[in-house]
């Protein structure tokens, strides 16, 4: 039964998706909830959140409110919590409840930002999507919002779009790439959402070529693009990050969007991942095997533009248990939870990669750095294996 | 009786801040106290994923699993169904697994409260098709905190509620409410011994389900936390099992008081506990004079009735300075009116205040007892206490008193503490 998950856990919700994005901007964020949802976030998908002063918050909603639609106590709360921390804005999430009865997202959030002043935005979230869906929301909203037309271009300026701790923790990874793109004399405009500020988001139409670094990426790329027509690259630099570099290059010269894709070719080795990461680590495989045939399988939903044909979507637990237990893979890489899947039948030798978006803080600590040695290392012994296979 | 509310009222209802230190055991830990369960939970996919996580940290994953519902599942009421279909479908699993609970408890989450599924119909098409297993449903809907039965209340409840009645009791006594055993060292046991009660029951006494059904034997309930409370009004209506109010006090004379109100509802005498009262009157006057005007800080998962502790340390020369609560729970609320008149300087703040946020009077070299007054106060000394250490009785409150001087003597590594103690929203 698909909805029968008899192992893993749940994975990052679309609600945690919209706060993590929203987290560095100094506005003031409130789950409508009763606990557990704003819970779920603070405690187990916002690596950031031990010693932040960032304002989440929890509406406290309990069945009376809910029976009576009591909106208005909410909205009461969040002006009096305003006026006491002085948010940059306001954002205000769903939860499966308000999502049962009908909660208007968009209108508490007008009646909001009316009695405060404060720009304030409403997301009918409701734990049932998936965190990816959330980021791109919170992103494409606050470009709607705050972004500008601009005056003037930044030369070889670049946005980066897609960046959260679900799927880069809070190691070097966001500062890595800013480096590498620096390193090879693309301004970095706006950092979208880590290391990002509300004057970023204003600039963003100032940059030549946006990088979208995870699917979550993609909606606000294509978004700058309708608006601005600033074209996008679609891949995360992974072990050197030249390619990225190079599709950059390519793409400022010609005005095209590219998107980082190699062959599947009913591969023998599956990564099951995010889905940008996972071509990226892909592509960064057959860089150094141009034989190897990956496949890549996402549990997120599969974009199609973003996937080669034959790549997989891996809705749930019980499609990637028929995965593992097809014999169709050798080898598997994916977030540590899913190794509990693999029996001694199946044969498959597998490669954790943590994605905080899947274990949380089980191993948030230890999520690779996409860039450097230590992953040129990894993706060296995968290619090493399969030549011994 | 004081009240709580009114102008000067520390108490305000607020957005909700809910700091990394907040927390306690969570639903899917306490249920697992009933030997032999599984649980399954019955939710929209996020609300499965804190106590999922939490469950791998403490190693316990393999006793949970999840029934996802998307929003056609909900809209239309078909989940009824799923839930049988899945419930029957996970047992098949674990038998084929070796691993069949004699219990599966299935999780309800907030949503049910406004759908009103059929439980008792559920249970009755499971137990049809599989009389080997119980079945009980359970909840995990903090949408009812402000009711009598919430959360952390109800499932104590469901624990003791698959006990089955039996005609004759024995002489021993069930504690109830706290989660872990209390410390052998507490001189409950030899007190409880003098007053002719015994074997002392706790639901971690049991490996298997059957062993568990012996608690059906005792004759008398002890409350020892107010969570506890109405699981022993239910076994009361259920097995005749009367019960006493027993809760955990850091105040020695209250200690005394609770010893001959549970010696009175056995109908014996009370055994003479002055030695131990003196005793911790000692240790308590002993660790204030240690602390050297060392101003104390306190929250309501550290203890349960955190005014009770607070009363407790004022009236041996402690300084507390400040309580951290979110509301005065019914039975604190005479300590609450004792500290309001005894230290009208004391500070009472609610934890979960939008304001929290701004970690304003930070006091870093006071001590902080509980995780939260720790992390709010950003002290250098904390007493990692979550109010379930097994304290109870005389020996809770030395042990206590050890608790203190030892964090007042060390640099806590608050996060380490934080993240050991695996605390759940």
């Amino acid at each position: 039964m698909r909805k029968l998950w008899i192992t893993l856990p749940a994975l990052a919700p679309d609600y945690s998706g919209v706060c993590s994005a929203m987290f560095e901007l100094g506005g003031l964020s409130v789950i409508h909830d009763a606990s557990g949802c704003t819970g779920n976030y603070t405690g187990y998908d916002e690596p950031r959140w031990y010693g932040s002063k960032s304002a989440v918050f929890c509406s406290g909603l309990r069945e009376i409110d809910a029976v009576l639609g009591r909106d208005d106590k909410l909205i009461d709360q969040i002006v009096k919590a305003c006026a006491d921390l002085q948010p940059s804005m306001v954002t205000v999430l769903g939860s499966p409840v308000p999502m049962l009865i009908g909660t208007d997202m968009d209108g508490i959030a007008c009646e909001v930002e009316e009695r405060t002043g404060l720009p304030a935005f409403g997301f009918s979230t409701s734990g049932l999507a998936l965190y990816n869906q959330g980021v791109s929301q919170a992103i494409c909203a606050l470009i709607r919002r705050f972004c500008r037309r601009p005056e003037e271009k930044i030369p070889r300026g670049v946005n980066l779009l897609g960046m959260t701790p679900l799927d880069f923790s809070t190691n070097s990874n966001a500062q890595d790439v800013v480096r590498l793109l620096e390193d090879h004399g693309f301004p970095v405009i706006g950092r979208l959402m880590m290391g990002v500020t509300l004057e970023q988001i204003q600039r963003l139409g100032e940059a030549q070529v946006n990088l979208v670094v995870s699917e979550a990426g993609f909606a606000p790329a294509q978004l700058l693009w309708q608006r601005y027509g600033i074209p996008y690259v679609v891949g995360l630099p992974v072990g050197e990050g030249e390619t990225v570099c190079r599709m950059l290059e390519e793409t400022l010269a010609d005005g095209q969007c590219r998107i980082q894709k190699d062959p599947a070719e009913q591969g023998d080795l599956l990564i099951v991942g995010e889905q940008v990461a996972a071509n990226a680590l892909r592509h960064a495989i057959r860089l150094q095997d141009p034989q190897a045939k990956v496949v890549v399988g996402t549990m997120f939903g599969l974009r199609a533009e973003l996937a080669s044909e034959g790549d997989l979507d891996i809705p749930d637990e019980e499609a990637l248990r028929k995965q593992i237990h097809s014999h169709r893979f050798r080898r598997m890489i994916g977030d540590p939870l899913f190794e509990e899947l693999i029996g001694p039948a199946d044969n498959l030798r597998f490669y954790p990669l943590p994605h905080v978006a899947v274990s949380s803080k089980v191993h948030w600590d230890v999520v690779p750095a996409w860039l450097g040695t230590p992953m040129q290392e990894m993706i060296q012994t995968i290619v090493r294996e399969q030549k011994e296979c | 009786m004081h009240c709580c509310c009114g102008p000067n009222s520390p108490f305000e209802t607020t957005l909700h801040y809910s700091s990394p230190a907040h927390g306690g055991w969570g639903v899917v830990r306490m249920g697992h106290l009933l030997p032999e369960s599984y649980q399954l939970f019955v939710s929209p996919a996020a609300c499965g994923r804190h106590g999922a996580i939490g469950a791998y940290m403490q190693g316990r994953k393999q006793r949970v699993s999840y029934l996802y519902l998307e929003e056609d599942d909900i809209v239309s009421g078909g989940y009824e169904e799923l839930i049988a279909d899945a419930a029957i479908e996970l047992l098949e699993h674990l038998e084929h697994a070796g691993k069949l609970p004699k219990v599966l408890m299935i999780f309800v989450s907030c949503i049910d409260d406004l759908l009103g599924t059929d439980h008792e119909a559920i249970v009755q098409t499971l137990s049809e098709k599989r009389p080997d297993v119980r079945f009980t449903f359970c909840h995990m809907n903090p949408i009812s905190m402000d009711t009598n039965v919430p959360p952390p209340v109800n499932i104590q409840n469901k624990i003791y509620s698959t006990l089955d009645p039996v005609q004759e009791k024995d002489a021993g006594v069930n504690l109830l409410g706290n989660l872990v055993p209390l410390r052998k060292t507490c001189e409950f046991f030899d007190l409880a011994a003098q007053m002719g009660a015994g074997p002392v029951r706790h639901v971690t006494d049991y490996q298997t389900f059957a062993q568990f059904q012996e608690m059906a034997k005792s004759q008398r309930n002890l409350v020892l936390t107010p969570a506890g409370k109405y699981s022993a009004e239910q076994m009361q209506k259920k097995h005749g099992i009367p019960y006493t109010m027993a809760l955990v006090s850091y105040d020695p004379e209250e200690v005394t008081r609770t010893y001959q109100g549970i010696a009175k509802a056995l109908g014996v005498p009370c055994p003479d506990t002055s030695a131990y009262e003196e005793a911790c009157h000692k240790a308590m006057e002993e660790t204030a004079k240690l602390l050297q005007g060392m101003p104390v800080v306190l929250d309501s998962e550290a203890a349960v009735r955190p005014f009770d502790f607070a009363r407790g340390l004022l009236k041996h020369g402690f300084q507390v300075k400040r309580v951290l609560v979110q509301k005065v729970i019914p039975s604190d609320r005479e300590a609450y009116a004792w500290v309001q008149q005894h230290a009208p300087d004391l500070s009472v703040q609610q934890p979960q205040h939008h304001k929290a946020v701004r970690f304003e009077d930070r006091l870093p070299d006071c001590l902080a007892v509980g995780y939260n007054s720790g992390y709010l106060t950003g002290s250098q000394h904390v007493v990692a206490a979550d109010g379930q250490q097994g304290l109870f009785g005389y020996q809770g409150i030395l042990d206590m008193m050890q608790m203190l001087r030892e964090a007042a003597s060390r640099t806590a590594d608050l996060k380490g503490l934080i993240d050991a103690a695996g605390l759940v929203v």
